[in-house]
């Protein structure tokens, strides 16, 4: 069968029965039901971590289930592969896209075609696709290259190239997470013609407004586990909180300080290049005071990585200079940074932060053991180092039998737990806090943002970098927002405006809202 | 179309890999692949006609029986111990020295300069051969090193065709700098004989054992107990987390590459002044190559370099009984690579056991206090459900 041409067979109905699976140190899916019908539009509500992606990955043949049944249309089916979700008629739009760059629309859309001829033309392929596209009335030019394109635009190749392929069921993952609020609102004009067409779409996400609006039935997931389904009509966004959340872990509100103390770090003029080469940091002024966490809000890839490098001497300054309590760290290195008491708890934890194949205290005396007591001449004191190990675990409520297993065998939340506490511990200043909660439980994202609070009161300065809005809001005392590579607002606590901060990480610049320090 | 896959995918046997695995198991493991592996060589020699029992007693008398073999077990060992030592310690920095056979002839050949030359004491003439073998190795393994971090050539590749260098260099000295026409030697050209020997521990068998097994424990110890212990280690755990601390990269990969060379220099030093003492063109016989075979059969251990070393010299005395038996050297050959092959198969499996499954139905994981080893590949899979 050419793919793009036949019909494929039409899904009425989809059920996952009791799917359970589990990963070292965590159960993702603690036995699961989902059905869907075809028709509808069915949103997975649930917060990082409560096992939404991996219930679809088993659903898209990603991973096998430990346990249960899928039936399609009620016949037992076992999907082994992506490709056999796919001639199922089963279609995911991961997160982080999967499109080549150097290809254009339609080649990354027809890549995989199953009957693809011996030789065709772009020009043909590009005909091609837009005759599909036109009657589906998704506008994607497809002649454009990958890389000219707008996130939103990428998104729309990825979900052609799953309905090319014939996918009766499409599965978003988090598909708002990136876009802007226009292109969100095309997101959902394009996913009510799918629905009008039969399409099964499944909307992954974890924020409320936009789950009320798309969809026809949710359910909603915690800790791994199926807390309830229900007609979205008959649901309202203090529920759907509620059962997101959980009565009992209901996220606290900490307390702001309203007077910080003097300025502990400063940022003047900085300009900063990214990896590939662009021009990453804008004339960036930042000024950090003792006792006060200063939020950075913004849509990930406008400069915040970028930021957190350049405020712990791990990237290159083009011009401007950074300042520590009066110090001049310009051009100094990351253990320079580190000697004058700061810390960075840095995004990519597994593959920066730690040392996923050596042992907890290998990981833990990372900061300090070129200090005595464990560093004692040329030598390395086992005995100190254990001893810091223990103090670590201690005092970051670090769930582990023992100092020696390797930090890989800790689950992400303990994992992050050991990393904030030895940061914490190193900075007597500053400490830059990138991401410090992402892909962590409820009860461990507590646990860190406490830690960060505590440390805050204790009279240091917290420069912190979150693409979760709601967390950069509870825990700010300042928040400055970041669109491309520069800060188009800084708000405090109390002016903090929810929808103005969505504006401006979206890009509307308010002329009446300029840099501030 | 979805009744006959169900229908296929029947339950069946599959490996799964275990969260548990202790040494004893795994040594368990490894005697049984080598038994394995000396049974099916023992079939073999029966097919070709050969008595495998009279064989392999013949074998077993002539290499360990007596104090020949025991000699040539030691002095077989010694060069495959220094070079699997040198090939370990670039290994913990995810370094890959595959030059370990060059470097033992550029310290073969300063070894045999120094000795050829310079006249003294025997120790003080020794002492000097052993730092000029160090140094030269050490020099040369600069090179891969800095096309490492200049060019961002691989130094596996830079390595491996440094070897060709390091033996034509030699060929080019035992041939015509240094040549000794007297010595009748047929087609081989050897240098001029070094004066100069390395005293002897018991009959035959010099120092060198001892100079291979110290130098294994000093760097066994080093790496635990030492700060530059440490930061290599967290190099080669995770380059950009070293970084991220401000160990100075560079700076270990480039002193890693003299060690791993010097040692094998040494090792090089050793075959001229306790073997050899001429230099030739067969110094080396793969010493190299078995030293790297030692140092992967003893995965990320130091200490187990020895006795894997003693197990390779053992295994190759025993080929070369073989072949003075009359066996085709092919044959022989392609039993060493059978024992070998089987000894590694044997470590990998240890960490494996066989489950029965149900499609889609995989058994559970055991779960121990809720911690275990992760593969490399289970610890992406929970990464990507945690990112979720």
């Amino acid at each position: 069968m050419s793919a793009d041409e036949t019909q494929h067979r039409e899904i009425s109905s989809v059920q996952m029965r009791n799917i359970w699976k589990r990963f070292p140190g965590v159960i993702a899916n603690h036995g699961i039901n989902l059905a869907l019908y075809a028709g509808e539009v069915h949103a997975l509500l649930g917060e990082n971590g409560a096992g939404k992606t991996t219930l679809m990955n088993i659903l898209a043949g990603a991973y096998l289930p430990d346990e249960g049944e899928i039936l399609v249309d009620g016949v037992k089916v076992v999907i082994r592969s992506p490709r056999f979700a796919i001639d199922l008629g089963i279609g995911m739009v991961h997160q982080h896209f999967r499109l080549i760059d150097n290809m254009t629309v339609a080649e990354n859309v027809y890549l995989g075609w199953d009957n693809a001829p011996w030789h065709i033309s772009r020009k043909d392929l590009a005909r091609r696709l837009e005759k599909y596209t036109a009657d589906l009335g998704f506008a994607v030019d497809p002649k454009a290259e990958t890389w000219q394109l707008s996130v939103g635009e990428q998104q729309r190749a990825e979900i052609l190239r799953a309905l090319v392929r014939g996918a009766k069921i499409l599965i978003l993952d988090e598909p708002t997470a990136v876009l802007t609020p226009s292109e969100t609102d095309d997101l959902f004009v394009a996913i009510r013609k799918l629905k009008a067409k039969g399409h099964t779409v499944i909307f992954i996400s974890h924020k409320l407004n936009e789950v009320l609006e798309i969809s026809d039935q949710v359910t909603v997931l915690r800790g791994g586990e199926n807390v309830v389904t229900r007609r979205t009509a008959e649901c309202n966004q203090q529920q759907l909180a509620e059962w997101m959340v959980g009565k009992q872990m209901e996220i606290r509100c900490f307390a702001k300080n309203e007077h910080p103390g003097p300025v502990v770090a400063e940022m003047r003029q900085i300009n900063a290049l990214s990896d590939r080469n662009l021009p990453a940091l804008k004339d960036i002024n930042l000024a950090v005071r003792r006792g006060e966490i200063l939020g950075i809000a913004g849509v990930s890839g406008n400069g915040q990585t970028e930021l957190a490098e350049v405020m712990t001497g791990m990237r290159p300054l083009q011009s401007g200079s950074v300042w520590i309590e009066g110090i001049n760290l310009t051009g100094r290195s990351a253990r320079q940074y580190s000697e004058v008491g700061e810390g960075h708890i840095p995004e990519d934890r597994n593959g920066m932060g730690l040392f996923p194949t050596l042992s907890l205290t290998h990981n833990a005396i990372l900061r300090d053991y070129i200090n005595p007591p464990i560093r004692k001449g040329m030598r390395l004191d086992n005995k100190s180092a254990e001893r810091r190990a223990r103090e670590l675990i201690q005092r970051g409520d670090v769930r582990t039998p023992d100092i020696h297993v390797l930090a890989s065998s800790l689950s992400g939340g303990n994992q992050q737990k050991l990393l904030v506490r030895r940061e914490i511990e190193i900075s007597t200043h500053l400490l830059v806090a990138v991401h410090p909660t992402r892909g962590l439980d409820v009860g461990a994202t507590e646990d860190v943002r406490c830690a960060l609070i505590e440390h805050r009161d204790a009279g240091n300065a917290v420069l912190l970098i979150s693409e979760d809005l709601d967390e950069i809001l509870i825990m700010s005392d300042r928040i400055a927002v970041m669109y491309e590579g520069r800060i188009v607002g800084v708000f405090s606590a109390q002016e903090a405006n929810r929808d103005e901060i969505g504006l401006l990480m979206g890009g509307h610049v308010d002329p009446g809202k300029n840099q501030d320090d | 179309m979805i009744e006959w896959i169900a229908i296929s995918l029947k339950s069946k046997w599959r490996l799964q890999r275990r969260t548990d695995c202790s040494n004893s198991r795994r040594f368990v493991f490894k005697l049984l692949a080598i038994i394995s592996a000396i049974l099916i060589t023992g079939i073999t020699l029966w097919l070709v006609g050969e008595s495998p029992l009279d064989l392999g007693w013949r074998v077993v008398k002539s290499t360990l029986g007596t104090s020949f073999g025991r000699q040539q077990l030691l002095l077989l060992a010694t060069p495959i111990i220094l070079t699997g030592l040198s090939f370990t310690l670039g290994g913990r920095m995810m370094i890959w020295n595959m030059g370990m056979e060059g470097q033992l002839y550029i310290g073969a050949w300063a070894a045999t300069g120094v000795g050829l030359f310079v006249k003294g004491p025997e120790w003080l003439v020794l002492l000097l051969m052993l730092i000029a073998a160090a140094v030269a190795a050490g020099l040369f393994a600069l090179i891969p090193a800095w096309l490492l971090l200049k060019g961002g050539i691989s130094e596996i590749l830079s390595t491996i065709l440094l070897n060709y260098v390091a033996v034509q260099w030699v060929i080019f000295f035992a041939k015509d700098i240094w040549r000794d026409s007297s010595a009748a030697s047929g087609s081989a050209f050897i240098s001029f004989p070094v004066p100069y020997s390395l005293p002897e521990l018991i009959s035959k068998v010099h120092i060198g054992i001892l100079v291979a097994v110290f130098l294994v424990i000093i760097f066994s110890v080093i790496m635990k107990n030492s700060i530059w212990g440490y930061e290599v280690q967290s190099i080669g755990a995770n380059k950009k987390a070293a970084r991220f601390a401000g160990i100075p990269v560079k700076r270990h990969i480039i002193l890693i590459f003299i060690l791993s060379g010097a040692i094998s220099g040494v090792a090089g030093f050793i075959e001229i002044a306790g073997v050899a003492h001429r230099l030739s063109a067969s110094i080396s016989s793969a010493y190299g190559w078995d030293g790297m075979l030692a140092s992967m059969l003893a995965g990320n251990s130091f200490l187990a370099i020895i006795p894997y070393g003693l197990f390779l010299a053992l295994i190759l005395n025993g080929g070369t009984v073989l072949k003075t038996r009359g066996l085709s050297s092919n044959l022989v050959q392609a039993l060493i690579g059978l024992i070998l092959l089987l000894s590694c198969v044997g470590d990998v499996l240890a960490n494996y056991h066989i489950v029965k499954t149900a499609p889609g139905n995989l058994k559970p994981m055991t779960q121990k206090s809720g911690l275990e080893e992760i593969s490399p590949v289970d610890k992406l899979a929970s990464d990507f459900s945690k990112k979720n």
